[in-house]
């Protein structure tokens, strides 16, 4: 762990087919700052980009990002394996690695589980949600066993889309809470926050002052596993069992340890349940490798010693989980089978009630962390390195058999060599026990090898088990004994007595019912004919009384069958009988049969095979009843019966005897046939098993086939809602292109079209047809110029290009933009046209550069005209001050002109406003204005200014305007005469000093004239008359009214 | 003698302007003419010794009497107020003098094309 300090929780989590819904509702769970990291690992394909991310983003407010290599994880965030890639866990940090083989099976779950078991420990958590097949089984088992927590999904109203892989989990046992996806994120949560209180446990249960509470619950909770199971764990390591115990009380949901005890107490199972916990370790390849070690010393050479190589070596691995412990055995018989000169067949038959559990040990497929005890060189010899799992060789597999079986239900195998039943008898009761191994027992030939668990024995049977190795747990079945007898699990459930054999209990009760019975009894015992009931293979199933006499054990194993049993002279016709008996399925009854009896004399007995009605007709049974006739009588007697002497029934005799001599032999050799016939049975038998063994896998053949298709189903759903967004997106594009009025074509390498936009009909003659033929085939309606050479250029660099091009016929200018058409991989596939229309761009350019120049122009004049007037007043000013006024004045004057026609965007000025501006300074009162609405161009406005200043000035200085009483009168009409019209100005003076025409000009009269003659091609009269000036302007008139 | 020299420039204070300048420069002033007609007239009456000519005039260019110059041999330079008088290409080497215009700007060039004895000082 790289951050010792503060150690959080990682989880891991892994969900497959229908494990998009299944990690919404998980992380719609999660409570904020749960304080655990999550690690997502899903089934991805490897070719296609992932939206996990962007889906899981929107149920939790935790970042979600994709898993990268080397990142150190960090709590409250979320991380995803991405497509195509397994992930590993070491020392807090994700590391990503690329799958080096195409192999589409892999246990991503598996591989990343079991690492981060083994890098967080107890800080390790599990989750395994929906999916198809086993994958997180072994994982879970590894988080198991390294202390961490595991969960799986329930199924509930909603529960997994495909529960196959959360069952499979739940089915190994290794599974500490099983809850529908929505409670999980609270467990994980209380998860997180209970190793404080584990430590404050454990601080406690070390701090000598409150050592007593803890310590002794402790003892308390050994003490009563001790009672309940038989199993003392007190030498345990005191921070292990605590951690188990807390582990317990955090799934039952219980706060203190003195209401785990309580629940302990009282519940038998869940002691079992700590019982189970407490015994994990390792279920690595060779748990135990001490045992192991005895194994292949001690018991392995002798299962192959004297075995020719048509026989078998045969091995049951009852309870065998996902296989670690069939595999082990598995590579020891193949080991020493490596050494053999003579390699007999091996068959490894594998069982387990537990369908998935079989699937996964048929897969043989394991991550690396569950390999930590297996050699290097077996690591070489028997597996192969899959990107981060190990898979079993061939050769390995083939030796093995996995079937669904029950140890407890169904019969078990037989003539087995070894019976390899490592920690299963822990989760049976005693009861069970006592079935189960006499099984084993009858299961086993004479010799055969059992191997248990180092917790578990069979020291009560020590009658039929012998210990090889007491410490290794590896017994041998004894050969004498009970030996052969029928395995006591089936005979509760086996109807052979219809005649229960009597129970002394019953005679006791002097009543009804009960004295019958018991005087039944007495008859039957004391005067009833000698019986015995068997059954249609004639195996005798109840024996009566007092059968010795026509009844003895035959040499050689004991057996059951009637007509070995039956003594000498009364097997033939017993045989007849009981066979037609059961042929006709009727009584057949045999007089005068003659029985020999030890001390050579001879009875005659009558023989009586009936059926009984009420077993069934398939498993029928028959009672034989032995009747003697007669007395015992001596050889020469029963020969010849007394009065019957005669020479001819001699002679029938000796005929009868020579017959039955010849039928003798006979039937000895149907026997011998009959033994020929089983042992072809036997071979079809193995060929049975053989067929089996195919079978299975074609079952799993047909496994893997279903996660395929499963698997395809998911990719094929994704496919389709991706379909549905590019149709979508699609018909947006469409849409985008007929609403644009850019003209876009794009081109591919050989500058063939691939699509346009109907704008793009306005540059090129092209019609939807068009889409395929090389744009150099179009007729342009523009002129292009160096296109391909352009082209070619924006695939060689990857640099946009722009050009300007002109469509005359339009009076149009486009700006067309070459920009490289990057496909996903940022390779360049073609480029792409656009054709932007900037006519009125470069119109508007062109008209601001005529505005520009003609600003410059007039402004320049401006200043020139500013010059000559400041050179020309400087000429008439007798002083500097006068200068300045005089200058300043007229400066001002032209920017009143200025202002005026600025407001009216110099299109046009009024005359009156003119006039008012220009004589306002002089009183308006003094000052009449008359005259119609006269629009003046700028031109005429600005020279219109200029006069009346000076017009002004000159009142003010030497006119009317010069005394109080003067004033002045404008007035302007329109002349409508000769066809040309023309503006009549008449500035005219009254009241003022004398005026007399001084001869010479002053510049203000110059400026008058000149500005009116030259300036506005007009005329000017000025008439000095003794009331006053007055000065008449004619102008042609350029603007309309 | 003094050199003759024709003024075409339509705004007539610049026009008086120049004339001041020219007369104190030791110049005799042809017009001022104020459209190309009327400057065209005037060289059609008399050839001047040399011409100052604004290039922009209300009514068009003054290209036209440009040509009429150098049809007869006579040196002209051009008056602007555009920033790069953006001339035909056959005018790119006559002196262009920009406006505003002071007397300084104009002594040299004119100088160049027309020499005079000097300017005739007269106090009136």
């Amino acid at each position: 762990m790289a951050e010792r300090e503060t150690p959080f929780p990682v989880v891991g989590i892994g969900a497959s087919a229908g494990g998009v819904e299944a990690l919404e509702g998980f992380f719609r769970g999660v409570p904020d700052e749960s304080g655990c990291a999550y690690v997502v690992l899903t089934h991805l394909n490897p070719d296609r980009r992932s939206l996990l991310p962007e889906i899981l983003g929107r149920f939790t407010s935790m970042p979600v990002r994709v898993a990268a290599d080397g990142a150190a994880v960090q709590p409250d965030e979320v991380y995803i394996l991405p497509p195509d890639a397994i992930l590993d866990f070491r020392n807090g940090r994700l590391i990503l690695r690329k799958p080096t083989s195409t192999h589409r099976e892999r246990k991503p779950i598996d591989i990343f589980f079991a690492a981060l078991a083994r890098d967080k420990g107890e800080y390790a958590a599990g989750v395994v949600l929906s999916g198809g097949d086993g994958d997180g089984t072994l994982g879970v088992k590894a988080i198991k066993e390294y202390g961490g927590l595991t969960l799986a999904q329930t199924a509930d109203g909603s529960g997994p889309r495909y529960a196959d892989m959360p069952k499979s989990a739940i089915a190994s046992g290794m599974v500490d809470i099983a809850a529908s996806v929505e409670q999980m994120g609270q467990r994980l949560a209380d998860f997180a926050a209970s190793f404080d209180r584990f430590d404050r446990m454990v601080a406690e249960a070390q701090h000598a002052g409150d050592v007593k509470t803890v310590k002794d619950l402790r003892v308390e909770i050994c003490a009563i596993l001790r009672n309940q199971l038989g199993h003392d764990f007190a030498g345990y390591k005191e921070k292990t069992f605590l951690r188990r115990v807390q582990r317990r009380m955090q799934v039952n949901h219980l706060e203190s340890m003195e209401g785990y005890v309580e629940r302990l107490r009282q519940d038998p199972k869940e002691a079992g349940a700590l019982f189970r916990d407490l015994l994990i370790n390792v279920t690595n390849f060779f748990r135990d490798a001490d045992a192991f070690k005895v194994l292949e010393e001690q018991v392995v050479p002798k299962l192959f010693e004297n075995r020719a190589v048509e026989e078998t070596v045969r091995v049951w691995v009852p309870g065998c989980a996902t296989g670690e412990e069939v595999f082990s055995i598995a590579i020891l018989l193949q080991e020493r089978m490596h050494g053999l000169m003579v390699t007999p067949r091996v068959q490894i038959f594998a069982t387990d009630i537990d369908e998935h559990a079989l699937a996964v040990a048929r897969a043989g497929r394991y991550p690396e962390a569950l390999l930590d005890s297996v050699s290097e060189e077996r690591r070489k010899r028997f597996f192969t390195y899959d990107d981060g799992s190990y898979l079993l060789t061939k050769e390995i597999r083939d030796m093995c058999v996995f079937s669904p079986h029950s140890v407890i239900r169904d019969p078990p195998f037989s003539r087995l060599d070894l019976v390899s039943c490592r920690n299963l008898l822990i989760y049976f009761g005693p009861e069970m026990q006592n079935q189960v191994i006499p099984t084993f027992h009858y299961a086993l030939r004479p010799g055969g090898y059992l191997f248990l668990g180092t917790s578990e024995n069979v020291s009560q049977f020590s009658d039929i088990f012998a210990a090889v190795d007491k410490k290794s747990r590896v017994f041998r079945s004894r050969e004498d004994g009970a030996s052969r007898a029928r395995p006591p699990l089936s005979i509760a459930g086996f109807r052979s007595a219809p005649f229960p054999p009597p129970r002394p209990g019953n005679i006791r009760g002097p009543g009804g019912a009960a004295l019958r019975q018991s005087v039944e009894n007495h008859v039957l015992d004391r005067f009833a004919p000698a019986h015995v009931v068997v059954n249609r293979d004639g195996e005798v199933v109840y024996y009566s009384a007092r059968t010795g006499k026509y009844l003895e054990a035959s040499p050689g194993a004991p057996t059951r069958q009637l007509t070995t049993l039956a003594r000498k002279g009364l097997r033939l016709d017993l045989r007849t009988t009981l066979r037609e008996a059961i042929e006709l399925d009727r009584r057949v009854e045999r007089t005068g049969v003659v029985v020999e009896a030890e001390d050579d004399r001879m009875q005659r007995v009558d023989l009586l095979v009936e059926p009984l009605r009420d077993s069934p007709p398939e498993d029928r049974l028959f009672l034989i009843l032995f009747q003697d006739v007669g007395p015992m009588v001596s050889r020469e007697e029963a020969a010849h019966p007394p009065g019957r002497t005669d020479e001819t029934i001699l002679q029938l005799e000796r005929e009868l005897r020579d017959t039955r001599e010849r039928l003798q032999s006979l039937i000895e050799e149907y026997e011998t046939a009959l033994e020929e016939l089983k042992s072809s049975n036997e071979e079809l038998v193995s060929v049975n098993e053989e067929l089996q063994s195919t079978n299975e896998e074609l079952e799993a053949s047909k496994e893997e086939l279903q996660s395929l298709n499963e698997e395809l189903h998911t990719v094929n759903a994704e496919l389709s809602g991706k379909v549905d967004l590019l149709d979508r997106a699609n018909s947006d594009l469409v849409n985008l292109f007929e609403s644009t009025k850019v003209a876009t074509v794009f081109l591919d390498r050989g500058l063939v079209i691939r699509s346009f936009t109907p704008a793009a009909s306005q540059i090129f003659r092209i019609l939807p047809g068009d889409r395929g033929r090389p744009l150099t085939d179009l007729a342009s309606r523009v002129t292009l110029p160096g296109l391909a050479d352009d082209v070619r250029s924006v695939f060689a660099t990857g640099e946009t290009l722009e050009r300007a091009v002109d469509h005359e016929a339009r009076g149009a200018r486009y700006l067309l933009r070459l920009i490289p058409y990057r496909d996903s991989d940022d390779k360049i596939a073609g480029v792409v046209l656009t054709f932007v229309d900037v006519t009125t761009l470069a119109n508007a350019e062109a008209h601001q550069k005529v505005l520009i120049a003609e600003l410059n122009h007039r402004v320049k004049n401006m200043l020139t005209v500013v010059i000559s007037i400041a050179e020309n007043t400087s000429k008439a000013s007798p002083d500097a001050k006068s200068f300045k006024d005089g200058f300043i004045q007229r400066i001002k004057a032209m920017a009143k002109s200025y202002e005026l026609l600025a407001r009216d965007n110099w299109t046009a000025a009024s005359m009156r406003n003119l006039a008012a501006q220009h004589l306002a300074p002089f009183g308006t009162e003094r000052i009449v204005l008359d005259g119609p609405e006269q629009p003046l161009t700028p031109n005429q406005a600005l020279s219109f200014g200029m006069i009346l200043h000076e017009l002004a000035t000159n009142a003010g200085k030497y006119g009317a305007l010069s005394v109080p009483e003067g004033r002045v009168d404008f007035s302007w009409n329109n002349l409508d005469g000769d066809g040309a019209q023309a503006i009549r100005a008449v500035w005219r003076e009254t009241g003022g000093p004398p005026v007399a025409d001084a001869g010479h000009r002053s510049f203000g009269m110059k400026l008058i004239e000149r500005e009116t003659v030259r300036g506005l091609s007009g005329e000017c009269e000025i008439r000095f008359d003794p009331e006053g000036l007055q000065v008449t302007l004619t102008l042609p008139e350029s603007m309309g009214k | 003698m003094q050199p003759r020299i024709l003024i075409v420039e339509d705004e007539w204070l610049i026009a008086d302007l120049l004339e001041q300048m020219l007369t104190e420069l030791g110049y005799e002033v042809v017009g001022p003419a104020a459209d190309v007609v009327e400057a065209l007239a005037l060289i059609e009456e008399r050839v001047p010794d040399a011409a100052v000519l604004d290039v922009s005039l209300a009514k068009g260019k003054s290209f036209a009497v440009a040509d009429a110059m150098r049809d007869r041999g006579a040196p002209f330079l051009f008056l602007t107020g555009h920033v790069d008088g953006d001339l035909p290409p056959q005018y790119r080497s006559t002196p262009l003098i920009c406006k505003p215009v002071l007397m300084s700007d104009l002594k040299a060039p004119l100088a160049k094309i027309a020499p005079t004895d000097g300017p005739v000082r007269c106090d009136a």
